[in-house]
């Protein structure tokens, strides 16, 4: 079965077929939220509000489009609105670095572990404006047209950022291969 | 560097990343495709941010126990779902249509002459405004009496705020699409 036929036993009140469809997403879905509510409770809490609001708005998604970029939409909005509600939180930031299954090699596990944590702090120094477009992008997995249509500003400032944030990161990486 | 190339390299730089993505039009994917075989400066820059990209993509991403998942895939669909597009909309549209606009037209001098009666009490006078204000704001039908304006504000309650909700939705998830 493909994904649309799920979307539409979704619609019927299939909850099967909803834990079929969103099945694919609970990494993705669950390492964005994270990434943008900077707190594992926080990120599952956003993750659940997006499920429901996956579930309870199925109604309303126009099929033929895509699906992914839809849920990805939903998952920011709700952690933007998760952000509104805390007044304090600084959305695209994120006090603690993601937590992950470590490989059993150690050599490999090192490594990696180097990687992330280094690229956790690349992340943490762009500006936020710059964070968004990447993150939308590459975790969000969003086209530029759907970020511009999201964040409200024109295609091109959305690729510049995007631009910006690549070279920013690019500069870093070259630093850290210095160290 | 000529200085057409460099107006070249300046329009490549600026749609790189439509580039990626191959959703410029054919010609332009092909003009910048043909650019990438002359200009090595971009090409150097091409290669390098999708090194770039590609490491951020395999440094290893934040997981959710699959337990945890599906627990919380049960507690949504506990939820009801909402219908935008059905049939059910326009019912309730037409009805809270019909309602407003008897309303408009002086029919709550018929239909809700208990409450006017209850307003009328208090000594002051009756006025549209009045009405309305009682109707939206202290519309709990056991307050004012019989049967017929029950019956008239409960379904002008339920409507209206189905209407509402679903319009507020409406609204909000067009942004989505």
């Amino acid at each position: 079965m493909e994904e649309t036929d799920w979307i539409v036993k979704c619609r019927n009140g299939d909850a099967d077929a909803f834990a079929r469809l969103v099945q694919p997403y609970r990494r993705p879905l669950f390492a964005f939220l994270l990434r943008l509510c900077g707190d594992r409770a926080l990120a599952e809490d956003a993750l659940q509000e997006t499920l429901i609001k996956i579930w309870t708005r199925i109604g309303t998604f126009k099929l033929g489009n895509r699906f992914s970029s839809w849920v990805m939409q939903i998952a920011y909005r709700t952690a933007v609105d998760q952000k509104r509600r805390r007044k304090d939180g600084r959305l695209f930031y994120s006090d603690v670095l993601p937590e992950w299954q470590s490989p059993d090699d150690p050599t490999r596990r090192l490594e990696l572990d180097e990687r992330r944590r280094y690229m956790h702090r690349a992340l943490e120094e762009l500006p936020e404006n710059q964070r968004q477009v990447f993150l939308l992008r590459l975790d969000g997995e969003l086209t530029f047209k759907e970020i511009a249509a999201l964040l409200g500003q024109p295609l091109n400032t959305v690729l510049s950022r995007m631009n910006q944030a690549v070279k920013k990161l690019q500069k870093r990486m070259e630093h850290y291969r210095d160290d | 560097m000529t200085r057409k190339q460099s107006h070249l390299c300046k329009g490549f730089h600026k749609e790189v990343w439509l580039f990626i993505d191959a959703s410029l039009s054919p010609a332009q994917q092909r003009k910048w495709q043909l650019h990438l075989k002359q200009c090595s400066s971009c090409r150097d820059w091409l290669q390098q941010s999708q090194k770039t990209l590609a490491k951020y993509r395999q440094a290893p991403a934040a997981d959710i126990d699959e337990m945890r998942f599906e627990r919380m895939i049960e507690a949504a669909t506990r939820y009801p779902q909402k219908r935008i597009f059905g049939q059910r909309l326009w019912i309730r549209v037409a009805a809270a249509a019909l309602i407003l606009a008897a309303m408009g037209l002086g029919g709550h001098e018929i239909a809700l002459p208990g409450l006017k009666a209850l307003l009328s009490s208090s000594g002051e006078p009756v006025s549209e405004k009045r009405m309305v204000d009682a109707l939206w704001m202290k519309a709990d039908p056991l307050d004012y009496g019989g049967t017929a304006i029950d019956s008239v504000l409960m379904t002008m309650n339920e409507s209206l705020l189905q209407l509402e909700e679903e319009l507020f939705l409406f609204a909000d998830t067009e942004l989505y699409f």
